[in-house]
């Protein structure tokens, strides 16, 4: 399947590409962090404002208000898009400056949502062969089933006539769109004419009724998504589309070339509605439903829309298997080693084995996706609740050794953090749960998406309610290998080398390590930190995994369900980091905590193999709230490299592995500040070293050179 | 068990010989390339290194040494070689590392150890290489680990100057998967006076090889004004036609990395240009070989 490699960008997509970057709002001021920051806003204020009085629950407002601003949505149909769909970013009308004010003001006094927002996977089946009418007519089929003489129904009327409800915003939107394309080609002519007419019918037809095409598929799904303002994940596309693009192949009525660049403005579409730190997420190959290895052309296409589109959206993720065919191995290594920086790798059977340990059956074992970020979830079947909440596992630590004194053995220590864990953790997952009560109850995501999750329609539950097959709560630990690398260098320096007391070591934290260099540079330099295959440090950050799991493991959720950690951080180490002091690990006070599920910074200095090691050492599968793992590798090496890490990773208990290429800015940082780049490597000519072992002229050419490669 | 004398271990390696491999670098070699890009591999015994650039001046080093080899001078640090006699004292409490011992003596289960974190990743092409210094300056150590690794199911790579006995080599060879062979200079006047041995052992062991049908990549360090010239690169590309075993050419272009080592090891190179042979000129070199001999040629 070479060719789908060798498709070339079209025209259409460079010109796209380039216009969405420059202009679309997203795109352009990434500072933007919120979709409900304009006009959106204000439409769902208003429909807020217009039912206030009238409508009997906060269940139904909000849907109220969702269905006001998908009716009044106006359609944005840019030249030369295949795809359409995006929030209308263009400045208030004088009408919309009147009453501005006044809707501001209602917007203030929503109640705020509670927990994680969305992050759920969709199962598209319905939607695509269905459409929105044919889901309306089983709503209207439930809403007339629900006897209305019987209290005990009335929650799942409210939630069938939610769904309805929004759904019928959502229909009078596409309408909308199907009726801008029209209006847009009566002005046009020739060749430009033809194309809108062409997306007229398409846009006439779906989402509304179902899909005929594989155009027809992916504008469907767009629609649906994008619409929902918050972030899912797309599932597999390339197990759930591959009839369409099959069945318009045969038929004759699709090229390749046609397919490709469909999925490039499918995928372009992303920056036009996604803020700088939220993601859709998709992912690819790995096993369908029954367990079949799926490698099949739309594998191919969307990996190529990749090197296509090269921008950050969609988060794609690979599932890798034994039976994954070298050639397309091949193709998703030359992707990472050029420094496209997607897509992640996912071991995939070793995640399907620890949802099989966790419960969940065969198919949702096998159809799991990344839900935008690292977080594992069953593909339109769970309502995951992720990252919830980030635990700065540091500050926990720094808290259990404020009450320890110098007459503690290192295990009072230990116990000393581990009764901390516990009891932090019994409250921040009772707080969660209260979340879970309150969406359960009022303040939910648009419902809508809940007839796209398993089995929230059959239950008459939306996602929030506890309607899905499966619900989790994924806290996500932070800092957790500074918490392990802290422990270790106690372990050294107080009780193993007796360099100095446990007193001391922490006037030293409470210094900053000013006037403590030398113990500092001791740390950073001497110790033999977690990250180097050491067995004390390997052993130290199992125990601490090992203790995460047991904590939670006896943990239940609001709706009787498991609750499973994560130890991934996305942005929140910078954050977390910022408001924790000094640690033993040698990490200053301010200074960021560990950047996913490796080792800490800078501490994995003998390369990447050593570092994967460590880090599949304590077994990153049972994780199934996401790990992430960073590898750091310069620009130059090769796509086999990355393949025989690659190979190596499926044969452990490791689950994500992402590749970064490094960057000219990074490695100015690492000549400023050497010790947080202990494990960047560079290459120079034949040979390969560690960027800030070389002397400062050599370390300009490789910058210089870096430059000259991107 | 015989001991080895190891200056380095380098994980991840992706450039001495095929997929990712584990490099073993063992200390003591015969030659003396002015250029040398491993000086600290030369000595046959233990090295005190000291990077001035990590140094903060603590004096540490000074308090601890028993041969007063260490002073400080108005917060410099100034170390006197010829008192050193690399005890490790100062290396032990150097709190950033810019002291360091060179020359570990290990036995051949630690350097197992060592490459058993890295074997996940070796997959059907990576392993293990044996490099230097000269591998073959420490025989029986060498023998020791090559047995080892096969026992272990791993890839060898010995890279060697070919500077060695030929029983040595002998003994070793049916160990070794793949050998990375240098040939630095074709003149025998020139190598004399570049390299500072006769290249007559070191032809006759490259023939050798090819008895033992060995395998064997030819690796030709290309050094501007030293054997930078047509005739030698039509030297090697004979030999890589005259003999079977040979697969392939890889040409090294010159870098200056040596110096900065040397410098640190309180040596000095004979051979001291600071600049990168240019990308383009080594590649020219490539395609120029490559017009002489059917063996694949490329850059290393």
């Amino acid at each position: 399947m070479k060719h789908i490699a060798q498709l070339p960008v079209t025209e259409r997509v460079r010109q796209l590409r380039h216009d969405y970057l420059n202009h679309a709002p997203m795109a352009v001021n990434r500072d933007l962090t919120c979709w409900h920051c304009h006009r959106s806003k204000l439409l769902y204020a208003e429909g807020w404002k217009t039912h206030f009085w009238t409508a009997p629950t906060l269940y139904m407002l909000r849907s109220y208000a969702e269905a006001h601003l998908l009716e009044n949505t106006t359609p944005v149909i840019l030249p030369g898009e295949l795809i359409v769909g995006q929030p209308d970013f263009r400045d208030y009308t004088e009408e919309e400056l009147l009453k501005k004010g006044e809707l501001e003001e209602w917007a203030r006094r929503i109640p705020l949502k509670q927990g994680r927002d969305t992050h759920y996977a969709l199962d598209y089946t319905l939607l695509l062969e269905k459409g929105i009418e044919g889901i309306l007519e089983i709503l209207e089929e439930k809403l007339a089933s629900i006897d209305a003489d019987d209290g005990l129904q009335t929650a799942n009327y409210e939630f069938y006539w939610c769904c309805k409800h929004e759904l019928e915003g959502l229909a009078a939107l596409s309408r909308h769109y199907a009726e801008e394309a029209r209006r847009l080609a009566e002005q046009a002519q020739g060749e430009e004419q033809k194309e809108l007419l062409a997306l007229h019918e398409v846009l006439k037809q779906v989402p509304l009724k179902p899909a005929r095409t594989f155009r027809e598929a992916l504008q469907s799904i767009h629609m649906f998504t994008w619409s929902l303002y918050g972030l899912f994940s797309y599932g597999k596309p390339d197990v759930f589309l591959l009839p369409y693009y099959r069945r318009d192949i045969e038929k004759g009525i699709l090229t390749a070339e046609q397919a490709q660049e469909l999925i490039d403005c499918f995928f372009l579409q992303s920056v036009t509605h996604m803020p700088a730190w939220a993601a859709e997420g998709m992912m690819l190959s790995g096993r369908d439903a029954q367990g079949r290895y799926v490698e099949n052309e739309l594998t191919w296409h969307f990996l190529t829309a990749i090197r296509h589109t090269r921008i950050p959206d969609p988060n794609v993720g690979f599932c890798v298997l034994e039976e994954t065919s070298e050639e397309l191995l091949d193709y998703v290594s030359a992707l990472i080693a050029d420094g496209y920086a997607q897509p992640s790798i996912w071991n995939s059977d070793a995640v399907t084995r620890s949802l099989l340990k966790n419960g969940f059956d065969q198919e949702a074992a096998h159809m799991f996706t990344l839900s935008t970020c690292v977080e594992v979830t069953p593909i339109g079947c769970s309502g995951v609740s992720i990252t919830s909440p980030y635990i700065n596992t540091l500050r926990i630590l720094l808290a259990a050794l404020d009450k320890c004194d110098d007459t503690a053995a290192f295990e009072d220590i230990f116990a000393a953090f581990r009764r901390e864990f516990i009891d932090y953790c019994r409250e921040a997952i009772r707080r969660e749960n209260l979340y879970q009560l309150e969406r359960g109850r009022n303040t939910t995501d648009a419902t809508r998406c809940s007839v796209l999750i398993n089995d929230c329609l059959e239950r008459g539950v939306s996602v929030d309610g506890g309607g899905a097959r499966y619900n989790l709560i994924e806290p996500n630990l932070l800092g957790m290998q500074n918490v392990s690398e802290s422990l270790n260098c106690i372990y050294r320096l107080v009780f193993e080398q007796k360099k100095l007391t446990l007193s001391e070591y922490k006037k030293a934290l409470s210094a900053d390590y000013e006037g403590y260099e030398e113990l500092r540079g001791y740390i950073l330099h001497k110790i033999p930190h977690f990250g180097t295959g050491d067995a004390v440090a390997n052993d130290i950050q199992k125990r601490v995994a090992d203790l995460a799991l047991e904590t939670f493991a006896s943990k239940t959720t609001v709706r009787g369900a498991k609750v499973i950690p994560g130890a991934f951080s996305y942005r929140d180490h910078v954050f977390h980091g910022e408001e924790t002091g000094a640690s033993p690990d040698g990490r200053k006070a301010g200074m960021p905590l560990n950047d996913g599920s490796n080792p800490v910074q800078g501490y994995d200095n003998q390369g990447p193999t050593v570092s994967l090691a460590s880090t599949v050492s304590w077994e990153p599968s049972r994780f199934l709230g996401g790990t992430s793992v960073n590898v750091k590798i310069n620009r130059g090496v090769t796509g086999a490299a990355i393949k025989a890490l690659v190979k190596g990773y499926l044969r452990t208990e490791g689950v994500q592995m992402q590749f970064n290429i490094v960057s000219p800015e990074e490695l100015l940082d690492a000549q400023r500040h050497p010790e947080n780049h202990g494990d960047l490597l560079v290459r120079i000519g034949g040979y390969s070293d560690f960027f800030v072992k070389l002397p400062k002229s050599l370390q300009d050419d490789v910058i210089s050179r870096t430059c000259n490669e991107m | 068990m015989v001991n080895g004398t190891v200056f380095n271990i380098q994980h991840f390696s992706l450039n001495d010989g095929p997929g990712i491999r584990t490099v073993v670098f063992l200390k003591g070699c015969p030659l003396s390339c002015g250029w040398c890009h491993n000086p600290e591999g030369k000595e046959p015994g233990k090295q005190l290194l000291f990077n001035p650039k990590a140094c903060v001046g603590c004096g540490r080093c000074a308090a601890v040494c028993p041969q007063q080899a260490h002073r400080l001078e108005n917060g410099e640090h100034r170390l006197d070689r010829t008192r050193c006699t690399v005890c490790g004292a100062c290396a032990a409490v150097c709190p950033n590392g810019a002291l360091e011992v060179l020359g570990k003596q290990s036995s051949v289960e630690e350097v197992m150890a060592e490459i058993a974190k890295d074997d996940l990743f070796f997959g059907k092409d990576g392993g293990v290489t044996v490099s230097g210094g000269e591998p073959f300056s420490q025989p029986d150590f060498v023998l020791c680990l090559l047995k080892r690794c096969r026992e272990k199911g791993y890839s060898v790579c010995i890279e060697t100057s070919g500077f060695a006995k030929g029983e040595n080599i002998d003994a070793c060879a049916p160990y070794v998967d793949r050998f990375l062979f240098d040939i630095k200079e074709t003149d025998r006047q020139r190598h004399r006076q570049w390299v500072g041995v006769d290249n007559e052992r070191i032809l006759a062991n490259l023939a050798r090889l090819n008895r033992r049908q060995a395998t064997v990549i030819l690796r030709c360090p290309i050094i501007p004004e030293v054997n930078d010239r047509l005739e030698h690169l039509e030297a090697i590309a004979a030999l890589a036609n005259r003999y079977d075993a040979v697969q392939g050419v890889e040409l090294m272009p010159y870098h200056p990395l040596g110096l900065a080592k040397a410098a640190q090891i309180g040596g000095q190179q004979t051979y001291d240009r600071t600049t990168f042979l240019e990308k383009e000129t080594a590649s020219d070199y490539v395609a120029y070989m490559q017009k002489r001999t059917d063996k694949p040629v490329s850059l290393g």
